[in-house]
């Protein structure tokens, strides 16, 4: 299709054409164009559906602030929903589409909303769907959660990379318009280190979208020399398509880089979007202006838009909506739409100004005077799929209706207050230019500037942003000189604004925020109905929300409320404003992190091993650890993990110990600091022995477990629960540093210095003495149950080595350096080949630590005390410990106290499992008779039935005692006997001998 | 029975190298690291064992020292706690000689295996460093070690040559998170 409304000029590239496709149909368009401005330049007006209404839309706008021009961009996976077609840059090979109609743009079945309007007022639905109440979930939800959303989810996973980044300056410009340009300019050349960013592909704010010069050139040109004097300067990073998305503390700004929405897909390895942290010293508000609309009736036809985007599609993209266009205007500025599209050859049909005291247009041959209607309004609009016309009534009071097919509207001007409003700033009101601007009360180290500020003209906001830049520069010790304000000609500087917010007719509606369908009518029954307060109004009509967060509504929405309560506008005040600034993908958010790369993982020395060996993985915390080791024909995890422990009790198996937490302690005072954190003795432990340890919180419950070896004198090796490893050093780090920083003692995490394997079995004795160097004794005298000591191992490898065990079969832990654990691993595996060794996984661990009676995770729960975990009389009487007066308190230390005991099955087929609560037998399954809870459940393959451990009142003087373990969430009951929690060898004789 | 042999933390017999863009990432496993802690009040015995096996004294906060042969080097990780490096060929066994060395002055801990090593080089340094961690690495001067978070790992970034190289020292049983944070780092600014 040809673009019929292209007009002459503009900052497109005409030299190259664009092929790009909306709704099926292919069109043209230039490089330097939005979606939005190929659209109009090929007579597209119409490109969206309103939200509630289904009501046919086009732009509004020419920026981010639109909220109508909603679009899924791209096919496939990389389809994107709710795209603004006028900040999307076209491409060669676009793919565009309309949304949230059916079956098509033009004829909308839902349409018929827009017929049903007096039954859909604001809040309909918060009475609607209120009855009958079991419709709720069944019924409205579904239709209201379909209903909603606008564009649709390709439902595939992006295919493109995001990226994160962390970026500092002395002073971050926001918007690069006139007044950030100017203060770029000021600082750059005097040396500040300064970050400029702009949303815009193009910088230059509305320099891009006048006629008036700056040193006799076009500001665009103005513009151009600008930037490549900036982006010439190696102080300065110049950044374009980035929006500056929240103001957080400590001078920290968020900022969206658009790396590649402009391309049809990313350069390899490329991001498509990145998200940056800025850390600045000061910062510059230069976030510009948005011009506000006029509420009459009707006013959101295709074609209407805002004045000023008018001229920015005349001006910047050369694109009319329309050949016959009117405007209508409350100021100065909207007289300037005027005279740019006359001067580019549109027809002016008509200029309705509210003001009556307007001078006349200065003689203009293009503009009739007759058609210059003063201290008039419009009173509604015709044209479904397009504005054909608008009926004025006149001053007189006489209505005439006037063809035309694009009709600009001038409500005056909003500076942009959101980032100098993040932290609860509330923006001032102020008379002269009925406007909110940015207050006294700024977020810490900004200033703001331009038309951001209230400086409207552009001599002002060169001006401005020059001052602004020197002022911050002095605060941080830099002087700058003073930009030459470059001479300005062809802009007025008075603007007129006057505050007209709306247009009654009758019954007509007039739209307030045309993305969320809130028209003045709404806001009326909110204020009928006591929501009065704008944070009510906000959630009771929903003005102000959505991907334009009412950039072009809000003002109005409060003014029309401040009319109907009777107070000024100020008094109204504003809603909250919060980060983001701009609509942000979540993809921005996660950056690199997603899929495989959701967080970091830690691999054991013998993953890869192990991987070889194909083992299946589980994930406890950050690491990765084999749960069990798979051989060909198990086709059920049980089979391998049964195999696994019964060839441990029978000979020896080998397991990755490395994820325990492994703190080294040295110095002169570790003993009594090991005798303060652990609840139990300690001072005594002697050289070459290992001890277990129960370490408490300050309440007395037990916070982690694990033993101690000590290795040589005042040099200790803590292992810590794998779970626990980062809590228990910064447990010890607050002890060293805040609570005892007289004791000398060095703590330091070794956990990833040091491979360590379990070797557990009858024969583990026997395979270490073929991997341990000869001249160290492993028989039971010279190395007994809970040995340590430092040995080499394989010829000299130095190795510690810990007599202890999880299991409860003979065990030993061996460590070596953590480059050495792949080799000592498949070591390990050949000289083991003649006991039959196998590798066993964390599900095999398990299964023998229950049958064992060891308390875990699931026993060491944060709610349990060493007394409920049958260690009550480790806490030690004879010394002070973290956690062991407040273990005395009477609620925990009661008769009927929960203790941990085990639990077999009646009837031995039978199976519970873990969170079931024991009820006494013959009682009502409720709360009140709840007896304590399973909390670790396996198959036991050494005995052939399930087995649990539990926690039960006075469970260690009912053993015999039977009860129910029941599960209502599985609708399981099971009668269960009351045994001691030691499976396998309860003398302890295995691991001793 | 055989000798063990040691592997990178990345699996590898081989350490890793990739040029990307200017980016050039190198694993370094060529040294051995052990830190050291002073005792409390055994700042200057420590220094000046330090003078004395080093040629240098121990470095200040946010700072590295190397011996002008590379034999040694050292790097400030906490107050009046180093981590010490030497090359791998004459020192695997780097905390049994440092222990010798600071007997009754400091603590001292074997960490080779604890830390996987990367050297860094390339003129976009900075702007690959930019999209890695919070810290202000374009004002960082030679020698100048500081402790960030890389990709959620705590990390050491130490500057060798302003603007253009770097070392990393990331924990080993995170390796391959940290490489890949690395390498699309890389990516992500690598021209062309």
């Amino acid at each position: 299709m040809k673009q019929i409304n292209r007009l002459s000029g503009g900052q497109i590239d005409r030299s190259q054409t664009l092929s790009f496709t909306f709704d099926g149909k292919a069109y043209c368009g230039h490089p330097g164009d939005t979606l939005a401005s190929a659209l109009l330049a090929n007579n597209v007006r119409l490109m969206g559906r309103s939200f509630k209404y289904h009501r046919p839309r086009g732009p509004l706008s020419a920026g981010s602030e639109e909220p109508n021009a909603l679009v899924e961009l791209r096919e496939g996976s990389r389809q994107e929903p709710n795209t603004r077609a006028t900040t999307a840059e076209l491409f060669d090979g676009l793919v565009a589409r309309s949304q949230n109609r059916w079956p098509s743009l033009t004829f909308d079945v839902m349409g018929v909303n827009d017929w049903l309007s007096p039954f859909l007022a604001a809040g309909f639905y918060y009475k609607t769907f209120m009855w009958p109440k079991q419709f709720w979930e069944r019924l409205y939800e579904p239709i209201i959660r379909r209903a909603a959303g606008l564009g649709s989810l390709s439902m595939e996973p992006d295919p493109d990379q995001y990226d994160k980044g962390f970026l500092h300056c002395d002073l971050l410009i926001i918007g690069a318009g006139p007044a950030g340009l100017a203060a770029a300019l000021t600082a750059g050349r005097a040396g500040a280190r300064i970050i400029l960013a702009d949303e815009d592909f193009q910088l230059g704010g509305r320099l891009n979208s006048e006629t008036f010069q700056l040193d006799n050139k076009p500001g665009s040109q103005w513009v151009a020399q600008a930037r490549a004097e900036l982006e010439a300067m190696d102080n300065v990073r110049v950044m374009a398509r980035t929006a500056i998305t929240g103001t957080f503390d400590h001078g920290v700004y968020s900022a969206l880089e658009r790396v590649s929405d402009h391309q049809l897909a990313p350069a390899p390895g490329k991001p498509r979007q990145t998200l940056w942290r800025i850390t600045t010293k000061r910062a510059l508000l230069c976030a510009g202006a948005i011009e506000r609309a006029i509420a009459f009736p009707n006013n959101d036809r295709p074609g209407i838009m805002l004045a000023s985007a008018l001229r920015a599609y005349a001006n910047r993209y050369a694109v009319t909506p329309g050949r016959c266009v009117a405007l209508f205007t409350n100021n100065d500025d909207g007289l300037r739409t005027a005279k740019d599209l006359a001067a580019k050859g549109v027809t002016i049909a008509a200029i309705v100004d509210t003001r009556r005291d307007t001078p006349a247009l200065s003689p203009d041959p293009d503009i009739r005077a007759e058609h210059h209607f003063r201290g008039a309004e419009i009173v509604d609009t015709r044209g479904h799929l397009g504005l054909k016309s608008i009926t004025v009534r006149t001053l007189e009071g006489e209505l005439k209706t006037i063809a035309c097919d694009a009709l600009g509207v001038s409500g005056g001007w909003n500076p942009n207050v959101h980032l100098a409003s993040h932290q609860r700033q509330r923006p001032v009101w102020r008379d002269d230019i009925s406007a909110f601007v940015p207050g006294d009360a700024l977020p810490a180290g900004m200033m703001a500037a331009g038309a951001a500020q209230g400086d409207f003209s552009t001599q002002a906001c060169l001006h401005g942003g020059t001052q602004a830049a020197r002022a911050a520069l002095l605060e941080l010790g830099i002087e700058a000189p003073a930009m030459p304000i470059p001479d300005q000609r062809g802009e007025g500087s008075a603007f007129g604004q006057s505050a007209v917010w709306h247009i009654e007719n009758g019954r007509r509606r007039a739209w307030v925020d045309q993305q969320n369908d809130v028209t003045v009518k709404d806001i009326k029954l909110s204020h009928q109905e006591g929501f009065r307060a704008v944070e009510h109004l906000k959630r009771y009509t929903t003005l102000g929300m959505a991907t334009d967060q009412g950039k072009t509504a809000n003002v109005t929405g409060l003014a029309v409320m401040a009319e109907l309560t009777g107070q000024t506008i100020a008094q109204t005040g504003t809603t909250m404003f919060r980060p983001p600034y701009a609509p942000t993908a979540i993809g921005a958010f996660a950056g690199r992190h997603r899929d495989e790369n959701f967080r970091p993982v830690r691999k054991t020395p013998s993953h890869k091993w192990a991987q070889e060996r194909g083992a299946i993985f589980v994930e406890t915390g950050m690491w990765l650890r084999a749960q069990w080791f798979p051989r060909p024909g198990e086709t059920h995890w049980r089979e391998s993990v049964d195999r696994e422990v019964l060839a441990t009790r029978r000979s020896v198996g080998v397991c990755d110990v490395t994820t325990l937490g492994k703190i080294d302690i040295q110095g002169g005072d570790a003993a009594v600091f090991l005798n303060r954190v652990y609840c139990n003795a300690f001072a005594k432990l002697p050289v070459g022995k290992v001890r277990y340890g129960l370490m408490l919180r300050e309440d007395g419950i037990v916070m982690d477990d694990g033993t101690t070896a000590h290795l040589t004198p005042n040099h200790y090796v803590m292992t810590t629960t794998t779970a626990n490893a980062g809590s228990v050093f910064r447990h010890l780090e607050f002890c060293r540093q805040c609570l005892w920083p007289d004791l000398d003692v060095h703590i330091i995490s070794t956990t990833d210095a040091w491979a360590q394997f379990a070797i557990a079995g009858p024969n583990a004795r026997n395979l270490l003495r073929k991997i341990v160097d000869a001249q160290f004794d492993l028989s039971n005298e010279a190395f007994p149950f809970m040995a340590c000591a430092d040995i080499t191992v394989c010829n000299g490898l130095r190795a510690r080595l810990f007599r202890i065990s999880f299991s409860g079969e003979l065990a030993y832990e061996l460590a070596v350096p953590t480059g050495y654990g792949d080799a000592l691993i498949r070591e390990l595996m050949a000289q083991g080949e003649e006991f039959d060794v196998v590798p066993y996984g964390t599900e095999a661990l398990g299964v023998m630590r229950i049958e064992k009676g060891h308390a875990a995770g699931n026993e060491l729960n944060g709610t349990t005390s060493a007394l409920n975990l049958g260690m009550g009389r480790m806490v030690s009487k004879k010394k002070d410990s973290i956690g062991s007066i407040l273990s005395e308190r009477e609620g925990m230390n009661a008769d009927d106290a929960l203790s941990l005991t085990g639990f077999k099955p009646v009837d031995p087929t039978q199976t519970f499992a873990a969170g079931s609560h024991f009820i006494p037998m013959g009682g009502q399954e409720i709360a009140h008779n709840d007896q304590g809870y399973m909390t670790s459940v396996c198959h036991s393959p050494t005995l052939g039935h399930t087995i649990g451990l539990g926690l039960l009142k006075a469970g260690s003087q009912r053993m015999g005692e039977r009860l129910l373990a029941v599960n209502p969430l599985m609708g399981q009951r099971t009668e269960v006997e009351v045994v001691s929690a030691h499976f396998v060898d309860p003398e302890g004789e295995r691991l001793r001998g | 029975m055989v000798d063990l042999k040691s592997i990178g933390p990345l699996g590898k017999a081989e350490p890793f190298s990739q040029t990307i863009g200017t980016i050039q990432i190198m694993e370094n496993p060529s040294y051995a690291l052990a830190s050291v802690a002073c005792t409390a009040g055994k700042e200057a015995t420590l220094q000046a064992a330090a003078v004395r096996t080093f040629g240098f004294s121990m470095p200040d906060v946010g700072q590295s020292a190397r011996n002008e042969n590379g034999d040694w080097g050292a790097f400030w990780t906490g107050p009046g706690q180093f981590m010490v490096e030497a090359p791998m060929d004459h020192h695997e066994d780097i905390s049994a000689h440092l222990i010798t060395t600071f007997q009754g002055v400091a603590a001292i801990t074997e960490q080779t295996g604890g830390w996987i090593r990367f050297d860094v080089e390339g003129e976009d340094c900075i702007e690959w460093l930019h999209r890695l961690c919070a810290v202000d690495t374009g004002k960082l001067l030679a020698g100048s070690a500081v402790r960030t978070v890389i990709e959620h790992l705590g990390v050491f970034v130490i500057c060798d040559a302003p603007q253009t190289r770097f070392r990393i020292y990331g924990a080993s049983s995170s390796a391959h998170s940290l490489l890949h944070a690395l390498t699309s780092a890389a990516h992500s600014i690598a021209r062309g």
